[in-house]
């Protein structure tokens, strides 16, 4: 039997066949980490309502998802009107300074006025003026 | 004793497999991780109850999501020329969106987009009310 060596010329060949596939997937690669933004994950899914708005979210934010079955997640943890008021109590006493905090809702566009409504109520027992509510670029309907 | 050891010499290239590995975890973890959709704010003011009793204030009252308003208890499509010349004509005032229960949010962001694309000043949200004939 006579057994060929591979040479080590065609091994080195194949590597090199290689590079031009490294180069698309390093381009691809510095796409995503430039042009994307990395976002927590929550686990919801949420329609947010579109706006012609370019206005930017605030810096110093606190952030309240309200689905549109009007069940409010706020720090991780799913809470009623009531106890909203009292979550935002107890953050607004932890941070203490709050001057600059605005508070931003992530709000379902299906979500019904009457439920915003009560959500925004709560908020302002608690306290706090200042509120964005999110959005996302496009032609409302 | 016969030990075949190849010459230490020859210098062997490194290879390009476990590069090509990482590169496409990191790729992978970026696709996945990363989103494109911009996010953008719209301020939300509320008055005070005590500013919403005030006289100057002009209350548009959206009785449905299809953009139906009533403003001074006339009858106007947001997208209508005559709810800007009404608002304009009381210029200065506080204007304040009521909303029927079951009006979507999405149908306060157009209007409040709408207002503020023809310049109208000081919206604020005010109340919601309960329209039995004011359905989705």
């Amino acid at each position: 039997m006579n057994f060929v060596r591979p040479e080590i010329k065609k091994a080195s060949n194949n590597e090199d066949n290689l590079i031009p596939l490294i180069n698309v997937v390093f381009l691809m690669l510095i796409f995503f980490m430039v042009a994307g933004v990395i976002r927590e994950t929550d686990g919801t899914h949420i329609h947010h309502p579109s706006s012609i708005t370019t206005k930017s979210l605030a810096k110093e934010i606190v952030t309240i998802v309200v689905n549109n079955d009007e069940s409010i997640l706020f720090d991780d943890l799913l809470l009623n009107h009531e106890s909203l008021t009292s979550q935002l109590k107890q953050m607004l006493m932890e941070k203490g300074n709050v001057a600059d905090l605005y508070l931003v809702l992530r709000v379902d566009s299906s979500l019904q006025a009457k439920g915003l409504h009560k959500v925004l109520k709560s908020i302002r027992e608690a306290g706090l003026l200042k509120v964005q509510l999110l959005t996302e670029p496009g032609v409302a309907a | 004793m016969l030990l075949s050891l190849s010459s230490p010499s020859k210098s062997k290239a490194i290879s390009l497999t476990p590069l090509i590995d990482v590169v496409f975890i990191l790729l992978l973890f970026f696709m996945l991780s990363s989103s494109f959709n911009r996010w953008f704010a719209i301020d939300v003011s509320m008055p005070m109850q005590a500013k919403t009793e005030q006289n100057d204030s002009v209350r548009i009252r959206i009785l449905n999501s299809q953009g139906q308003l009533s403003v001074n208890n006339e009858l106007v499509h947001f997208k209508d020329e005559k709810l800007i010349n009404l608002l304009q004509q009381q210029a200065g005032s506080v204007v304040l969106i009521d909303a029927e229960n079951k009006v979507s949010t999405q149908t306060l962001v157009s209007l409040m987009d709408h207002l503020e694309t023809q310049g109208i000043q000081g919206v604020s949200l005010g109340n919601t009310f309960d329209e039995p004939g004011g359905s989705l």
